[in-house]
This record gives C-alpha cells, structure tokens and sequence, in this order.
C-alpha cells in the first residue's frame, strides 16, 4: 500500500494549529516578511502595511486547520491574503492617495552613492507607482506582484488564482500598459530629473 | 587504462592552438554585427530590455546585447528603463520588531473553532438539557442532572479542542468522562443509565463519522421522541 509522508509545512501547520507556540512562532519566521513586504506593496503607509499584515495572519491562523500540504506553504498563505490585499489596494485606489508609495519603501531602497542619485531612485519609483495607479487594477496589480515585489510566476498564479499561462499573458499586457504610459509621462516632464531639480 | 596495454597505446596529445586563431577568436566581439532593433522592439523585449538594464557586467544574451546597443543610442528607451530599474530593484523590508512580536501574540490566542463545531457544541449543549430532562421525568435526583450535564459539557469541549486533531484520543477522554461519573453513582444510577450510556456511545460514533449534520438530526430525534 502506497503510504504519504506529510510535506514538512503540513507538520509544521499541524503543529501550529494545535497551539504549538514554538511552531507558530516558525510560521511568523518563515513568512512574516514576504508577507508584510507583500502588503507595503498595496498599503499606501508603513502602519496601514502592519494592520493588513496582521489582518492576514489571523486568517491564517484561523484557517491553519484546513491546510492539506497539497500546494506549498507560502503559496497557500498566499492565496489566503488575497482578498484582503486586494480589498485594501481598491480602497487605497479609490481614495487616490497623494503618496502612492510606501514611504517604508522609499527609506529602505538601496541608497545610491550620492544624494542626487538617491533622490532620482525615489522620484523614479514614485512615478511607477503613480503610473500604475493610472492603469485598470488587474493589469496593475500583476506587475506589483512580478516586477515590483520579485515573485515567482507560480506565486503569482496562485495569489490571483489564475493559470499561469493566464499570468503571463496578462503581464505582458501589463507591461506594454506600463511601458506606453511611462514613455508618455517621462515625455511631459521632459527633461531628466536631476536637471529639473538643478533648475528648481 | 587496463596495465598490460601500457606503452603500446600512444600517449594523447594536446595541440595548442595556432597564435592567429587565438586572435581571430578574440577579435570576434568587433566584427560580429549586433541585429538594430527601434523602441518599439525594445518595449517588446521588456524582460530582456530589465535585465539590460540592470546588468552591469557584459550582456549574458543575444537579446540583452540587442537592446542593451539600443539604449547606449537611444536617450528616450534609456530614461524609461533607468526607471523601471529603479523601481524594479526588488527590495525586502525587515519585518519590525513589533510587529513580529504581535504576530506571534496571536498564536496564543486560542483558534476559534470552524462553524461546525461551534454549531455542534451548541447542538451538545441542548442535548445535555434534553438527556437530563430524560432523567429528571421519572423522578430522578439533581445529582444526576449535574453529573449528565458535566459529562455532556465535557464532551462538547473535547470536542471543540481535539476537533482537527482525529477522534482516537476524544473517544478516550470522553469514556473517561464517562467511567468517571459512572464510578461515582455507580451504585444509584437506574436503567436510565442504559440511556445515558447510548446517548454517550451515539455522540461519540457520529464524532467519529465527522458529520456534524447527523449528530445533530440525532439529538433531535431524541429530543421529538421524549417530547412526543
């Protein structure tokens, strides 16, 4: 008889499910992080990011039971935290917040060699954003997930719940999106940033 | 090599290779012509246009070496993909302190149980009046109403705690609710014990089918039969 041995998240899961307080502390160890850069990406301020954060692992923790150890982990939590995420970039959308870049973000980009460089990054960084803001939400939010926050197809599949060859199509349509807007955008502004701020 | 072959089959050779070679090889990178390509190939050629882009060292593909001689001519493809790099570098905030610290607070917070469970602990808990109403009608002692209530309590808590966990230890917890209190009264429980015994033997069975909505049907067939 064939037997199944439990993938080491479902144990790990099983465990915390249980109360095993060691086991959910490794849960908040392994992803705690992925998750939260995850929800800085479709929160507009640091704090908002920490209260979606939270919101999703007290959905995890809730639903921990119902884990089977058929899709990894993290893909799992990932589908999990997508109605809330989402939810939470519509509202943000709807609002149109001014800064539509996590100023958490924005303090830890990798800071280039010298100031002028640096603020050129943020400015850069701000305008994507502003440009996808710009852009029909399901288009946006896959190059969130892809280009802006690093993950995998598969994750990305499974966060939206889409085929993957649905997730590719969808990003490069996507990114023909980003890309057209953009152009029109660095056209308008015109000159390089470093030169309009030497002219301001 | 077998041992005895040796000295018979020639050593291999290496030839090194002709000093005019070596320099038509190395010269290679000046004569091959790189494929021109407009902004529009390069919006095509995004993931390939990125890595260009982000690459510091020498293009590692024919495409990245395409776009990346596009954007050294091309001012307009060059801004735009100094932006998309900047954005695109994939950065990792460290998860604060204090929220790690309030993540691992809710493990101790106890789960609140699926809706079935809540459903059934209900379901427990009006069966636990049900059986005890049972015992009160042919004048039995309050003793009895407690002792068949706690047991019943008792049951329904088990369950809601050992729900996801399977049935093997709930069955033992629950007969040792049960030998417990039978100990106890042993002596003065009457042929409503019989009743109390399957009441308990019936929860315990359908916890072990896991269907809540059968329990529940039982309880109150029991509760229809005794009204009627």
């Amino acid at each position: 008889m064939a037997t199944t041995t439990p993938s080491p998240d479902l144990f790990l899961a099983r465990r915390a499910s249980r109360g095993d307080a060691r086991a959910w502390d490794e849960i908040v160890a392994l992803y705690g992080e992925k998750i939260f850069n995850l929800c800085l990406r479709f929160a507009s301020d640091a704090a908002e990011a920490e209260d979606l954060t939270q919101e999703v692992f007290v959905k995890l923790y809730r639903n921990l039971h119902q884990y089977r150890g058929d899709v990894p982990f993290v893909a799992w939590t990932l589908r999990l935290s997508r109605n809330l995420c989402i939810d939470h970039y519509r509202q943000q959308r709807l609002r149109r917040e001014s800064e539509t870049v996590s100023d958490e973000i924005l303090r830890h980009m990798p800071s280039a060699d010298d100031v002028v460089a640096a603020s050129e990054d943020r400015e850069r960084l701000r305008m994507v954003h502003e440009t996808l803001a710009e852009m029909p939400e399901e288009l946006a939010i896959v190059v969130l997930l892809r280009d802006l926050q690093g993950l995998s197809y598969d994750e990305v599949a499974e966060f939206l719940d889409l085929r993957l060859g649905t997730v590719k199509s969808r990003l490069n349509r996507a990114r023909q999106d980003l890309v057209t807007r953009l152009r029109a955008r660095l056209e308008a502004d015109g000159a390089p940033v470093h030169e309009r701020e030497a002219s301001a | 090599m077998k041992k005895e072959l040796e000295g018979f089959l020639p050593q291999r050779a290496t030839v090194p290779m002709p000093a005019g070679l070596a320099a038509r090889l190395r010269g290679i990178p000046e004569t091959v012509e790189i494929e021109t390509i407009d902004c529009g190939d390069v919006d095509r050629l995004y993931e390939s246009a990125l890595a260009a882009a982000h690459r510091t060292d020498e293009p590692q593909t024919q495409a990245e070496a395409t776009v990346q001689a596009h954007l050294n001519d091309c001012e307009r493809c060059r801004r735009l993909h100094q932006t998309l790099r900047s954005a695109f570098r994939v950065l990792q905030v460290p998860l604060p302190r204090a929220l790690g610290q309030r993540l691992r607070r809710l493990g101790a917070e106890r789960r609140r149980p699926p809706w079935w469970v809540r459903d059934s602990r209900i379901a427990v808990a009006a069966s636990a009046i049900l059986t005890a109403g049972l015992m009160l009608l042919p004048g039995n002692p309050a003793h009895w109403l407690h002792l068949s209530s706690d047991a019943l309590g008792r049951t329904a808590e088990v369950w809601t705690e050992r729900g996801s966990e399977g049935s093997a230890r709930v069955w033992e917890e629950v007969r040792d609710v049960v030998d417990t209190n039978y100990e106890r009264g042993r002596e003065r429980f009457s042929d409503h014990s019989q009743i109390y015994r399957e009441f308990l033997n019936d929860a315990v069975d359908l916890y072990q089918e896991n269907n809540p909505r059968r329990f529940m049907a039982r309880f109150k067939k029991e509760g229809d039969d005794h009204e009627g």
